[in-house]
């Protein structure tokens, strides 16, 4: 599809001509997401103001019959914000006012393009905090946590979006506005909102999210465990979560890891240890130190080198620094990488890295290790030279490698990331033809012309406009 | 597979591949049935024909997975509620989900009805403990969605559209569960207020140094059945029953911090922490005592109810108990409102649910329309729970959404298309 005069002066109508682009050069900020492997510019990107606008956008591409497509801030990976087939692109980085706060009865109310982070800046003085924290959360939006039911460091403990999101109002894919749930107790019907989230954007638009908020803990104590290697470092996960401890984040980084956040924030990381754990425990002050103690214990049973505990907030803030801008100190290593997000059962994380360093060498790819260690989600990130076709053919079959080795030890292709357009192949792996169809069946409930969102998520949506795709070749990825 | 020759028919798979043959010959000679698993649910809704077959999940009881240090367990689905939390505490481990009658009950039927209890805000509901599941849909066809692991994105969360939808939509047959560790103790403040001091109790206790697991409110009626129930000898006033879980350390610092906070909110009335043995009781009762209490007919009712409170209603209690939800901060007037109408109720004050028992099988459409009339200024909603043999069919169960409505029948109709599993249960 290629933009037509009609179609944008439609466009135009509804928003105004300042908030709209259709030039080919401002356009290619919006050719992909943080997944740059496949990208397709859209044909119109519009930044609407309110849910009015958006009806009135999602009829107008009806009419022209152009597949459109909702934007947050774009750090998804996997592709899902892709505008495949070309159409417009419905971005809502100018829909982010946060509606209502409400202590009293723990939820909030919040535009889709408000960024994460800025609500948990606006209820803090309260004592209050929104839990899920993707790494992204300086940048990434509530309704693209929405529509990826985003994860993060915390939510080991905390849960991912969907524990936190009750209600949504929502635009269909036919321009009908919907609201589902919301801030009073459990109202009658199908969880609708439990469905949405999660839903790559593929069921419509959120255009407003209700979420709960939560109480800050009274106490937290940050530990870091120095492990010599990184079997030692998976060893001491696993025996922490099998004898019962859900700390509220236990994240673990390797040497590479290690060596790209010191050379960047000079935190005083060993260079020598072969991994690090971050582990943090909170909730009462009468028990967050034994807590702690027993981690330690445990980490001192598997032979932990060292422990370390953060002795101020400063302290653990710059910990946390360290973790969740990772990604940011990895072009240290290198010209490009490729960050992958797969799921094991806890107990087999020892398993997994020991895979992942066998692929390395086996398709001689330097792969370094950040990730959720707690929940089993892992990140290994494949670093490359994007000038060198060879290699980064030999980092896609690497990547395919481990996410099929994922699905072989019980696990899943992505933890947090979404399939998007990136894991679509893995879909017939995962499910039968039965769960896919099913699945698809859903979908047409809401999307029955497949115009929103299309493309993404199952296979069985078919190839349209994947021909028109731009296939180019994994280079550097925002943080996850 | 064993078919009982009774009426209604009674169908008894004993593995998913029975589920799928006896689904898809249903669906072939388009004839209803219903899923059950315990049978505790099947007043729900709107009434079904009695002449219907049922489908029974109870001999799908096997435990298919427990990793138990990964802490995630798959079972079948009929595996009784109380089974599941037996084989988990083996290790160490509970599914922290407040289930009546545990024994009876089916891991599939809980999830089918949304059953949860006090401890669901804090330690959340089936939506949080579900990570996957298999299931047979109404043309026989078995899928799957989520996984085993804690943590994955990977197709639409179907798991949602199961929970709740009373076997509508498909037979659940497995089910991956996430579980945590049994806590070292638990134990419960009571606190004795006022009708109009609810809300100043409630509000103060968002700003909690503690880390309650369940906040109740109990109406003095509720007090006394609960008393019955569970011998419990609480105060026949309003109640806060205010539950704390973990080490014994945490527990204790919890309740002595918490009686200081209350005394500076105001003056309550009796406060104390019941007794660690009667725990047990506590949550027994917070869960089953409305439910247990429509099996009993009339005549036991009324004796039970002789020798409670005398201010009482003992007449002609019907068994209709309802679901009210609404903003907690509205849960003090909507109580003082219902209870003028003589219904006896307990609050999940967190999550902003009231459940009750309706005064009177004669007035039940007046008072439901009263307090829906009611939870209409708050924007809340009510949910019939369960109804009775004498049902007044002018009374709707549900105050759906129009918009809700429409795509619930959207969604059966993909999964159902001839509409054989429980039709009409949830809609017409």
């Amino acid at each position: 599809m290629t933009s037509s005069i009609p179609l944008i002066n439609a466009l135009s109508d509804i928003v105004g001509k300042d908030h709209l682009l259709y030039d080919a050069e401002e356009l290619l900020v919006y050719e992909c997401d943080g997944y740059i492997v496949e990208k397709k510019c859209p044909d119109v990107v519009v930044f609407p103001i309110s849910t009015a606008e958006i009806v009135e956008i999602v009829k107008t591409c009806n009419r022209f019959e152009v597949p459109f497509v909702p934007r947050g801030a774009g750090t998804s990976l996997a592709g899902g914000c892709l505008p495949v087939g070309g159409g417009v692109m419905i971005a809502l980085t100018r829909m982010r006012e946060i509606h209502e706060v409400n202590l009293r009865d723990g939820y909030a109310v919040v535009d889709p393009g408000l960024v994460n982070v800025h609500l948990t800046r606006e209820v803090s003085g309260d004592g209050f905090h929104y839990a899920p924290d993707p790494s992204s959360q300086g940048a990434c939006t509530i309704g693209g946590n929405v529509a990826t039911n985003s994860g993060g460091p915390h939510t080991l403990k905390y849960g991912v979006t969907v524990n936190h999101v009750t209600g949504i109002e929502v635009v269909l894919p036919d321009g009908t506005v919907a609201n589902w749930g919301g801030p009073a107790g459990m109202p009658p019907g199908f969880d609708l909102t439990g469905l949405f989230v999660g839903s790559e954007g593929t069921f419509g638009i959120c255009t407003k999210a209700t979420v709960r908020l939560t109480r800050n803990p009274a106490a937290y104590r940050t530990m870091l465990g120095i492990f010599d290697d990184i079997q030692t470092a998976t060893r001491a996960i696993s025996e922490i979560i099998g004898a019962g401890i859900v700390p509220a984040a236990l994240e673990l980084m390797d040497q590479g890891i290690i060596q790209a956040v010191e050379a960047a924030f000079k935190f005083g990381f060993p260079l020598d240890a072969g991994a690090v754990v971050l582990i943090e425990v909170d909730g009462l002050e009468v028990s967050v130190d034994d807590e702690a103690a027993r981690i330690k214990e445990l980490c001192h049973q598997v032979g932990v080198r060292e422990m370390r505990t953060a002795n101020s907030e400063a302290e653990r803030l710059l910990l946390w620094k360290c973790r969740k801008q990772a990604f940011g100190a990895i072009g240290r290593l290198s010209p490009s990488f490729c960050t992958q997000d797969g799921v094991v059962p806890r107990t087999r994380l020892p398993e997994i890295l020991q895979f992942i360093e066998k692929t390395s060498q086996k398709y001689d790819i330097r792969i370094v290790n950040v990730f959720h260690a707690g929940d089993g989600n892992i990140h290994p990130i494949l670093l490359f030279d994007e000038r060198d076709q060879a290699q980064i053919q030999r980092v896609i079959e690497a990547g395919d490698e481990i996410l099929n080795k994922c699905i072989e030890l019980g696990g899943s292709v992505t933890g947090e990331h979404g399939i998007g357009v990136e894991k679509i192949n893995f879909m017939p792996k995962l499910f039968s033809e039965n769960d896919l169809t099913v699945m698809q069946e859903i979908r047409e409930v809401f999307n029955p012309e497949g115009n929103c969102s299309p493309c993404k998520m199952l296979p069985t949506a078919g190839a349209c406009g994947m021909e028109q795709i731009e296939r180019s070749h994994p280079g550097r990825q925002a943080a996850l | 597979m064993s078919d009982v020759t009774s009426d209604p028919p009674q169908l008894t798979p004993t593995c998913e591949t029975e589920v799928i043959a006896l689904i898809k010959e249903s669906y072939e000679q388009s004839r209803a049935i219903v899923v059950t698993g315990g049978g505790h649910f099947e007043t729900y809704g709107y009434p079904l024909d009695s002449n219907l077959a049922k489908l029974s999940t109870v001999n799908l009881n096997q435990v298919i997975d427990y990793p138990s240090r990964d802490m995630t367990i798959t079972v079948e689905a009929g595996m009784s509620i109380a089974a599941l939390q037996h084989e988990l505490a083996k290790e160490g481990q509970r599914l922290p989900i407040d289930v009546p009658c545990a024994e009876t009950a089916t891991v599939g039927g809980a999830i089918a009805a949304n059953v949860f209890g006090s401890r669901g805000y804090q330690l959340g509901t089936w939506r949080d403990y579900l990570l996957g599941f298999s299931a047979v849909d109404g043309q026989g066809r078995l899928f799957k969605a989520g996984g085993r692991v804690v943590k994955n994105v990977a197709g639409y969360d179907l798991g949602k559209l199961m929970i709740g939808s009373h076997g509508t939509l498909a037979a659940l047959t497995q089910m991956t569960l996430k579980v945590k560790p049994i806590p070292e103790t638990g134990q419960f403040l009571y606190v004795g207020l006022k009708e109009s001091e609810i809300e100043t109790y409630l509000s103060s206790l968002v700003r909690t140094e503690t880390i309650p697991v369940s906040v109740d409110l109990i109406t003095p009626e509720m007090a006394n059945l609960l008393s019955i129930d569970q011998s419990l000898e609480l105060p026949i006033e309003f109640g806060l029953l205010i539950g704390f879980e973990g080490t014994p350390r945490e527990v204790a610092w919890q309740l002595e911090k918490i009686q200081t906070e209350i005394n500076t909110v105001g003056k309550p009335g009796v406060m104390f922490a019941i007794e660690e043995q009667f725990t047990d009781a506590v949550c027994k009762g917070l869960s089953e005592t409305l439910s247990s209490w429509k099996s009993l007919s009339n005549e036991d009712q009324v004796k039970k109810l002789e020798k409670g409170h005398s201010d009482f209603r003992s007449s002609t209690y019907g068994n209709i108990t309802f679901q009210a939800s609404l903003k907690p901060s509205a849960i003090e007037k909507f109580v003082k409102t219902a209870r003028t109408q003589g219904c006896v109720m307990q609050s999940l004050v967190q999550f902003g649910i009231v459940r009750g028992l309706l005064p009177d099988m004669n007035t039940a459409a007046q008072v439901i329309g009263s307090l829906r009339e009611e939870l209409k200024k708050f924007n809340g909603s009510l949910v019939v729970i369960q109804s009775g043999p004498q049902w007044d069919s002018t009374i709707d169960p549900f105050d759906y959404d129009s918009l809700m409505l429409t795509y619930m029948r959207k969604i059966k109709e993909k999964l159902d298309p001839r509409n054989i599993l429980a039709p009409g249960k949830l809609f017409k």
